[in-house]
């Protein structure tokens, strides 16, 4: 009998162990990152995460665009001079000017200055640019002639590794892709860390590195519309970045009307009609970068920059009438385990 | 002769497995309680076509089931179905259901609604993408 006993309460004991998981959150980048650890690594977690924040930390200082001082802002020239940016800086560099291209001028890391007369700035008051005011920016804008949109950044990383300016008084904007660069780097620390299977999170990008202990990384996408709410759950058995770009992030609405952060640089206007769109891949960097610009490019045009990337996207189309509907790529569906915003019809 | 011994009930290490076995009875409890659901699953003909999270304020949304459409409200109070196309709704009947395993079966329309242990909501995810 006591035998018995003895195994029930060991039984018990043994039923109530938990799995070895440990969270950190701190505010870095103007966001919260938040780091989870399935399993134990080579050193403690408390250790783990100290080596975390100073690497995020160490980040913003580079690429951060609203510290003054950050090396980012001091990477200046004007058309015509060659900076040398370091191999860190070459490789954001290198991405911004690549996706330039493949979206034909969507996606633009110099758009400091209309960022700015939206007041979209940290810190900044918001407000509305007049008519006049876009077209002046967009005007000392060489990408763009009229409806033409030239597919030259005002930039080129060139062979050597030193980037050529191609315009003067260039405001280099790094908020597309420095998280995604970011979580890179800590999911990268954490493997050599020994911490194999970890979810690292920054402002609602992620990676989810490893396999799960047990079960599958399950990752909601947040509904465009309620916050508190999810709208679909991606599921991944192994290691993928997540990053989502959402017209509900630094907005602010004048006469009923939303204004958002991610401007389309071809009309100096907050994109539409996309209010969300959500990027899988293999890496934090590129997931990052091409959400921003799938949002404005939009699914018609969108399969080169999937293929070339090998990344697969869900776009949430908000209707006229305020209805929502969802397009995904065809790889999208494999991971996504349910989605309760019907179809887009087609047109 | 001897007198015979009498084995002795408790030993002192006995009161030690009943203190175990009654902490771990007690911690068990929570889970045996019929929790409130967070999520649930509406299915017709067996296949999953919305996922609903039961919090925040109430929303309406229409499915379409074998025999039409079928009306459904959801939010804080559980799930319910507002309006089905059967002779005899049994299914608007049931009224709103919250807690983990109810359910709402309304067989001509093969629709079946199920509160679910939270699997999809926020709490039960790794992360969440915004």
């Amino acid at each position: 009998m006591r035998i018995v006993l003895s195994i029930f309460c060991l039984g018990a004991v043994l039923a109530g162990c938990r799995s070895d998981v440990r969270e950190d959150r701190w505010l870095a980048m103007d966001t919260e990152f938040s780091v989870t650890l399935h399993g134990r690594g080579k050193i403690s977690p408390e250790k783990a995460f100290a080596v975390l924040h100073a690497e995020a930390s160490r980040l913003e200082q580079r690429f951060s665009d609203y510290l003054p001082g950050s090396d980012l802002n001091r990477l200046r020239g004007e058309a015509g001079d060659t900076l040398r940016p370091d191999a860190e800086q070459a490789l954001l560099f290198g991405l911004a000017e690549s996706l330039s291209l493949g979206s034909h001028g969507r996606f633009d890391v110099t758009l400091g200055r209309l960022k700015h007369a939206y007041g979209l700035g940290s810190g900044e008051v918001n407000r509305v640019p007049s008519e006049a005011e876009i077209a002046h920016i967009l005007q000392d804008n060489p990408v763009f002639q009229g409806d033409t949109v030239l597919v030259k950044p005002p930039f080129h990383l060139l062979p050597d590794g030193r980037l050529a300016i191609l315009r003067d008084s260039l405001e280099f904007d790094f908020g597309a892709i420095a998280k995604g660069y970011t979580i890179g780097r800590l999911s990268t620390l954490l493997d050599s860390m020994g911490f194999r299977a970890h979810l690292v999170s920054a402002g609602g990008d992620m990676f989810c590195g490893g396999e799960k202990p047990k079960g599958s990384w399950r990752v909601g996408i947040r509904h465009p519309r309620l916050a508190d709410s999810v709208c679909g759950v991606l599921k991944f058995d192994s290691s993928m970045a997540i990053s989502t770009s959402g017209d509900y992030e630094r907005c602010f609405f004048v006469n009923g009307v939303r204004y958002h952060h991610i401007l389309d640089p071809s009309t100096g206007k907050p994109a539409r009609p996309y209010c969300a769109v959500t990027v899988i891949g293999r890496g934090s960097l590129i997931a990052d970068g091409l959400s921003t610009t799938l949002f404005v490019v939009g699914p018609e045009r969108a399969g080169a920059l999937l293929k070339t990337y090998s990344a697969e996207a869900l776009w949430i189309r908000e209707n006229p009438d305020a209805s929502l509907c969802a397009i995904v790529s065809p790889g999208f569906t494999k991971h996504l385990k349910s989605l309760s915003i019907p179809p887009c019809k087609r047109s | 002769m001897n007198p015979r011994v009498q084995p002795r009930l408790f030993r002192p290490l006995d009161g030690l497995l009943i203190a175990l076995i009654l902490v771990s009875a007690a911690w068990t409890l929570p889970w045996m309680r019929t929790a409130i659901g967070k999520t649930a699953i509406v299915k017709v003909s067996g296949k999953k076509v919305m996922r609903l999270d039961l919090k925040g304020p109430e929303r309406y949304a229409m499915v379409m089931g074998s025999e039409g459409p079928i009306d459904l409200e959801w939010g804080e109070k559980g799930v319910r179905v507002l309006k089905a196309p059967c002779a005899n709704p049994i299914c608007v009947r049931t009224g709103f259901i919250l807690h983990q395993g109810n359910r709402i079966v309304c067989v001509p329309s093969r629709l079946e609604v199920e509160v679910v242990s939270g699997a999809g909501s926020i709490a039960s995810l790794d992360g969440v993408t915004f």
